[in-house]
């Protein structure tokens, strides 16, 4: 039933198309005035996308498979033979190497063919099939719906999932409510005390308090701002550019435009018209050329510039409009009305338009750029004072002794007048008479004033913005994307499927302007229904449109075509594209608040939820996990907004939240494409969501995970938590932002009661730095102590070398220095299993003054192995292999001899386990060098702080009910 | 929405892994009576899942998500299980090495009888080849003394004279030979090859590119995952370094001793059991719980695979000293282990430019490669793993067979070196079902061009994809409203090169 009615409403629509098109010509080929319209559906239905999906690759222009095309009209004969060869008859069955067609497909080919292969020509027929180019009205809401879903978006989700026989799911608690509303919003947890208050609000306002408040937050405009950052492939380096500089300094100015736009909720329209045309709209408030960035920011591609220009077109129309445009540079698109034309009069668009680097305020610009200048303009003086000094003594000379000065000089001198400077040439001449003092002042001086030259005033803000070119270009099409063969011009315009056959052309300016302008126009079909499926997918996990950027034939159709239609037409009629009108609209909506908890029976009609009638479930994306794990520690910097990028994932891990992270887009770090990163190379409409080991290894073993782990225990300890039961309790509401049950209760206070076990060897290995000394009775070292201080790789007694009690004594992975007599420099291997161990590495000293070392091996079983007088010269150990004992120490230890000075040496030793038939797998050598990795080995987790850091692996903490 | 792509997927990637217990579940059956051992064995048979898939399809679920890192079979019968990619970067000469040119000896010095064809610097006439070649095996390859050792394969290995590219530049030619694209984003080779077959080792990165000391040129969008998931991209890693730390992020557990761990572990899964309890079965949240059981297990596996020290001093002498030969080492490790795709640069930047000094720069680098790679191939055969590894040797392009002219700035006053040459140079294959013995395609008899049966880059991603099991055309994804492919819309298979 409605099959066929949609299929009369298309028909009457492509009547209108084609005749649309007859009456202006068409693109390039002969109309379709005398084609029966109820013909050209069926055909552009049933046929022609069989074709496109099975054929024309190996039919196409330039790869004509057997002369044939299937990418243009076909003759009668043509099309009987290849019904034929479908079928198998008459030669290969096609498609070959595929899998035979479908018998509904061969039908519907036979059906075309039998009723005389008609080929409708020209794209715009296509038009009629594409729903997102219809224009948005509003639907009429549903009534009789389930009792509480009577707003119009809760009405016409449960008109739908009613229709399919769905119950809705029960509205979630509280604390799921106040967390899923916090983590989709502002991308931040709510604290136990928010959750409680929450819990506890008996008014009927408290959750639209709640969702005001959250919109209010700064943090919501981070959050926002981040997912625009994907669609906007933003990144702070250009990408492989041979030797010049990657940065894009000014990117971040970018993503802080991004953040105040939605923070001071900017009306979409003006959000689209900044990002591509501010320069035509700023007045004296310059920051909005910033919003620029959003074109300039792409890869540059070796600087070749028809793929920058590719990929700012893929930006604004995947981004903005849901169009694949990019598709069409080198041939029209296969599925969507989009002729190459169109591309190429974007292109003329881009082609017209130049980067330019433009201040964003006056102030920060000219503070900057004033302590800059005085300096410069400072130097240079003393420069030339430098100069006029030594001419005056020169001249001098002539006066007084003229025969000290070659006649060169003396030329030069008569040449330069009075007041003026030399010219470089002739000062080079001079020069040759100044004195050292003085050439050596003014190359002083010349040198600091060219690395300020080359250097920039500390911190000026500059947009990454665009200009028009003093003349507009149109560029010609490039036949099948090759630059060198051109097509038919491309003037300045907008898409011919949104604005028509006789839409305008650009004459006077890029057209940028008119280009933002005609996207963010209300008839515009395409830019409102894009974004509010954009917003919606933020807030339920999944799009209306699950194909966010693509709203052509290839993506998917709205599983709820009025939804979407409703959302799109009251942002723009009602909300005046207002993001957070619309946003609170949708968060106050039943439908947000039903639980993600699927009944069985839902999970067999809908198992994709695409009705929405209950919630779906998510997990952390890369930015809410990083910034939730500093957030449960209470070091997230959440009261700075804006700010220059930083790196995400180095040690002295930044406080700041992941929104600005540095983005290296030509070697991204590897865990942000482990955590499921947006790709920044291209517009990423969606992030994958992966589930592999490294992202378990992350959370296990990342100093980055355990620092907080360590932190929030530091901190359950100091509240006063002196039972096990407190303290569990504590790291419950820490982390997870709730209470513990009495079974999990029980569980953590079990695991507290655990011993601590051994902490040896657990971060360097089996090897201990320390000191100490020989017991000349028991041939043993008896009093070994650690070297507690780490610095700079190097394994000290004290901040301070050397130290006021223990001298010199100190370690590094290639050797290191005794104390004073009975302060031995000893570096100690734990035998980790039993075996047989063979020791190398040789003893050097190179200072022929002092009197050398004296080095030994002294094992805790068996006393000393061997001992060494080494003095400005290296001697290589000698020793048989030997069976070592698990647990049995062996100590490298270096003594001063008699005097504790020049007693530097080196000395790495390391052990290797002979035996053969070991398990696979086992580590079978060891070098001192592991335990002097840039990180000293962190204290090993008390039992407390692994069960927190269990709780923040745990699937809870980093889940969305 | 569907094309006849046969493996053409969504981003989505939570649909592709649907399996049986997960639907079970949802019927309501539950997942409580099934052990995690169970399910891990389970995830291990990628045959299993595989099934459980087709099974099932299409009943996506929106709740689920998986590892897109599991083996699955290939389309096609194929023979080769994994690659290992030679990557001679900065273009390694042909003519003096694996594509003899008596004619060249003739003309030393000489202008050269064909038409000087462009490349990226002037060049000027005809210089010899200083090497010696013979011919090799049952199959009578020639083959220049510096690959004598390698060379003793000669039977086992189909080489391809009739290379060529379309720019000889390297940026544009080490993207197209990486990406089969010179300069837009896409999927690397590797990371195609791992979208297709997934891995077989989940304690192991499916894609390893080694560099030693540094990055090639282009650095690493030679190894990148395009628009794919960011897990199909190579791992780095620096042979040079001996901390697996350094090798697989995250590895090394500082904290806790592995007991310890092990118990924390434990905890963990009875608190996720709690939090599924009241929450029904949910494989999002079932695969996380597995994943942190893989993690734990990676721990010691990783660790194991890098370390050559666990190698005799027999093998460690046979394959030689440089940091090259220890990452042929390492890849034979890795292969072993069931890694699916292994690609080996000679060194950071690009050792094989020799735009002069030729004949003492070929020595230096062939002298380890030929060493390494003998070694390499040698271990693959008597574990009887060569004919399901597909070995693949060659750089972004070739050298010309005339002498490169001396350019200010860089090579000043020396003519002993050669320029970059796209127009023809070598590839070889050995192992993975490829036809062995043979030589396909031929240059010019200078060899500057290709001139009989020429193979493009496209053909070759097309040819080496269908060894290992693809219709090059079918394995596509639908990205930014079009399938992609490795060889987009080029490439034909040449079906000479297989067995």
């Amino acid at each position: 039933m409605l099959r066929l009615k949609s299929r009369l409403v298309l028909a009457s629509m492509l009547a209108l198309i084609v005749g649309l098109a007859a009456s202006t010509g068409s693109w390039s080929q002969a109309p379709n005035v005398a084609l029966d319209p109820d013909k050209v559906t069926f055909f552009e239905n049933s046929v022609r996308p069989v074709f496109a999906e099975s054929c024309v690759t190996c039919h196409m222009d330039g790869n004509a498979g057997g002369g044939l095309r299937l990418d243009k009209a076909v003759t009668a004969e043509q099309a009987t033979s290849i019904i034929n060869r479908i079928q198998g008859i008459g030669g290969n069955r096609m498609p070959q190497g595929a899998a035979p067609l479908k018998a509904d497909k061969l039908k519907a080919l036979i059906a075309w063919q039998k009723s005389g292969a008609i080929w409708p020509v020209g794209k715009p027929s296509i038009d009629g099939n594409l729903w997102s180019l219809k224009p948005v009205k509003l639907p009429a809401i549903p009534t009789g719906v389930p009792i509480g879903w009577n707003s119009p978006i809760d009405a016409l989700i449960a008109a739908d999932f009613t229709k399919k026989g769905i119950k809705p799911s029960p509205i979630v608690d509280r604390a799921t409510l106040i967390k899923r509303a916090s983590m989709t919003v502002t991308g931040l947890p709510p604290t136990y005390a928010q959750v409680k208050a929450f819990v506890q609000n008996k008014s009927p306002k408290a959750y639209s308090d709640l969702v005001d408040s959250l919109l209010a937050s700064p943090a919501f405009g981070e959050r926002m701002a981040r997912q625009w950052m994907d669609i906007a492939r933003y990144a702070d380096t250009k990408g492989y550019v041979f030797v010049e500089d990657r940065n894009y300094p000014n990117a971040y100015t970018y993503r802080d435009w991004l953040i105040n736009a939605f923070n001071t909720d900017l009306p979409y329209d003006q959000f689209v018209i900044q990002q591509l045309a501010a320069d035509k709209v700023v007045a004296d408030d310059k920051r909005p050329l910033a919003a620029m960035g959003f074109l300039t920011i792409g890869r540059r591609f070796l600087n070749a510039e028809n793929d920058i220009i590719g990929d700012r077109i893929d930006v604004v129309t995947r981004g903005f409009l849901g169009l694949t445009v990019q598709c069409a540079r080198c041939h029209d698109h296969k599925f969507d009305p989009i002729p190459t034309r169109d591309y190429y009069s974007l292109y003329s668009i881009f082609a017209s338009s130049q980067e330019a680097s433009l201040p964003i305020s006056e102030k920060s610009v000219s503070d900057p750029w004033n302590a800059y200048n005085a300096k410069l303009s400072s130097l240079k003086s003393d420069r030339d004072t430098s100069i006029r000094r030594a001419i005056t003594r020169l001249r001098g000379m002539v006066a007084s002794t003229p025969d000290k000065l070659s006649p060169k000089v003396k030329e030069a001198l008569q040449m330069t007048r009075l007041d003026d400077l030399p010219t470089p040439e002739r000062l080079r001449t001079l020069m040759q008479s100044f004195e050292a003092e003085e050439t050596a002042n003014y190359e002083r001086l010349i040198s600091e004033i060219a690395s300020m030259e080359k250097s920039t005033p500390t911190s000026p803000e500059f947009a990454m913005a665009m200009t028009d070119k003093a003349s507009p270009i149109t560029v010609n099409v490039h036949k099948r994307g090759n630059p060198g063969i051109a097509g038919e011009p491309a003037p300045r315009q907008f898409l011919q499927c949104i604005a028509g056959e006789q839409r305008p052309e650009w004459k006077d300016s890029s057209g940028r302007l008119d280009l933002a302008k005609s996207i963010a126009d209300v008839n515009n079909p395409l830019t409102a229904r894009v974004y509010v499926n954009r917003l919606w997918m933020n807030l339920f996990g999944k799009g209306i449109v699950r194909t966010p950027s693509d709203f052509g034939k290839q993506g998917e159709k709205p599983t709820n075509g009025p939804l979407l239609d409703y959302l799109a037409y009251t942002f723009m009629h009602s909300d005046g594209w207002s993001t957070k009108k619309l946003m609170k609209r949708i968060l106050l909506s039943r439908a947000f608040m039903g639980s993600s908890d699927i009944s069985p029976d839902v999970a067999i009609k809908d198992p994709e939820n695409r009705t929405f009638s209950h919630q779906n479930r998510r997990r952390y994306d890369m930015e809410q996990l990083r910034d939730a794990l500093l957030f449960s520690s209470s070091k997230l910097a959440t009261a700075r907004v804006g700010g220059k990028s930083e790196e995400l994932w180095e040690k002295g891990y930044t406080s700041r939240r992941a929104v600005y992270g540095f983005i290296e887009r030509q070697n991204l770090p590897l865990t942000f494409k482990t955590l499921d990163f947006a790709s920044p190379d291209a517009s990423s409409p969606m992030r994958f969501v992966t589930t592999v080991p490294q992202q378990a290894l992350f959370m296990m073993n990342s100093p980055l995970v355990t620092d907080q782990a360590r932190d929030i225990a530091k901190a359950v300890e100091q509240s006063g938590a002196t039972t096990g039961t407190k303290a569990i309790s504590a790291a419950f509401r820490s982390v997870l932002g709730r209470d513990a049950s009495p079974a999990e209760l029980q569980l953590g206070v079990a695991y507290l009661a655990k011993p601590e076990g051994a902490s040896d060897g657990l971060s360097s290995g089996p090897w201990v730095m320390g000191y100490g000394s020989i017991s000349q009775t028991l041939d043993r070292v008896t009093d070994f102590k650690k070297l507690t201080t780490f610095v700079n790789g190097t394994y000290q007694a004290g901040a301070i070398i050397p130290d006021k009690d223990l001298g010199w004594v100190l370690l590094t992975k290639d050797g290191g220095h005794p104390g004073s007599k009975d302060v031995m420099s000893i570096r100690r291997f734990i035998a980790p299993m039993t075996g047989t161990y063979r020791i190398a590495g040789a003893i050097s000293h190179g200072n022929a003054q002092g009197d050398g070392i004296v080095a030994r091996i002294v094992s805790s079983k068996k006393g000393t192995l061997g001992q060494w007088t080494v003095y400005n010269n290296a001697v290589t150990p000698k020793l048989d292999d030997i069976l070592l004992t698990k647990g049995e120490q062996l100590d490298f230890v270096v003594d001063c001899g008699a005097s504790p000075d020049f007693d530097g040496y080196a000395w790495a030793p390391s052990l290797k386990l002979m035996d053969t038939g070991l398990p696979k797998g086992q580590k079978r050598s060891w070098l001192t060098s592991e335990a002097f990795s840039d990180i000293p080995g962190p204290k090993p987790l008390t039992r407390l702080e692994q069960f927190v850091h269990a709780l923040m692996m745990s699937n809870e903490f980093v889940t969305i009910d | 929405m569907n094309t006849n792509s046969k493996y053409n997927h969504q981003q989505d990637f939570a649909d592709v892994f649907l399996s049986r217990r997960d639907l079970l579940s949802r019927m309501g059956n539950g997942f409580a009576g099934m052990s995690l051992a169970s399910i891990l064995a389970q995830e291990a048979n990628a045959q299993e899942a595989r099934k459980a898939v087709k099974k099932l399809q299409p009943a996506p679920s929106p709740q689920r998500s998986g590892n897109p890192l599991i083996a699955k079979a290939p389309p096609l019968p194929a023979k080769a299980k994994r690659v290992i990619f030679l990557f001679m970067n900065g273009g390694p000469s042909h003519v003096d090495t694996w594509d003899p040119k008596p004619q060249l000896t003739a003309y030393a010095g000489k202008t050269l009888p064909i038409a000087n064809l462009a490349t990226e610097r002037k060049t000027g006439v005809g210089l010899a080849s200083p090497f010696k070649f013979r011919r090799f095996g049952q199959s009578g390859l020639e083959v220049s003394e510096l690959f004598e050792k390698t060379a003793q394969f000669a039977d086992e290995m189909c080489v391809i004279r009739s290379m060529h590219a379309d720019v000889p530049n390297h940026e544009p030619s080490l993207l197209l030979m990486n990406c089969g694209e010179a300069r837009q984003v896409r999927p690397s080779f590797g990371s195609w090859t791992l979208y297709g077959l997934g891995t077989e080792n989940q304690n192991l990165p499916g894609f390893i590119a080694m560099c030693p000391g540094g990055y090639p040129i282009q650095e690493t969008q030679n190894w990148q995952a395009g628009f794919l998931p960011g897990i199909f991209a190579g791992t780095y890693i620096d042979p040079n370094h001996r901390e697996i730390e350094k090798i697989v992020e995250h590895i090394r557990n500082r904290n806790t001793t592995p007991s310890q761990q092990r118990e924390q572990l434990d905890v963990l899964r009875s608190l996720n059991k709690n939090h599924s309890s009241s929450r029904g079965f949910d494989q999002q949240l079932e695969s996380r719980i597995q994943s942190f059981e893989l993690g734990f297990r990676m721990q010691t596996e990783a660790s194991d695979a890098f370390d050559t020290d666990n190698e005799s001093e027999a093998t460690r002498e046979r394959y030689g000293k440089g940091n090259f030969a220890r990452a042929c080492l390492i890849g034979r490790r890795l292969a072993e282990r069931g890694v699916r795709f292994v690609q080996i640069y000679t060194g950071a930047g690009q050792p094989w430019d020799l735009h002069d000094d030729l004949e003492d720069g070929m020595r230096r680098l062939c002298g380890e490669a030929d060493r390494g790679i003998s070694a390499l191939l040698q271990d693959l055969k008597d574990r009887g793993m060569l004919e399901e590894t597909l070995v693949i040797w060659g750089g972004e392009f070739g050298r010309t067979p005339a002498v490169e002219l001396p350019t200010p700035g860089a090579n000043a006053g020396k003519m002993n070196g050669r320029d970059h040459n796209h127009w023809g140079f070598t590839y070889w294959m050995a192992g993975g079902g490829v036809k062995k013995g043979t030589v396909y395609g031929a240059t010019d008899e200078f060899g500057f061009k290709a001139v009989e049966k020429p193979v493009h880059v496209h053909d070759f991603h097309a040819t080496v994809m269908r060894l290992l099991g693809f219709d090059h055309t079918q394995l596509t994804y639908r990205y930014a409203g079009r399938d992609f492919r490795l060889t987009d819309v080029h490439g034909n298979v040449i079906s000479d090169l297989i067995a």
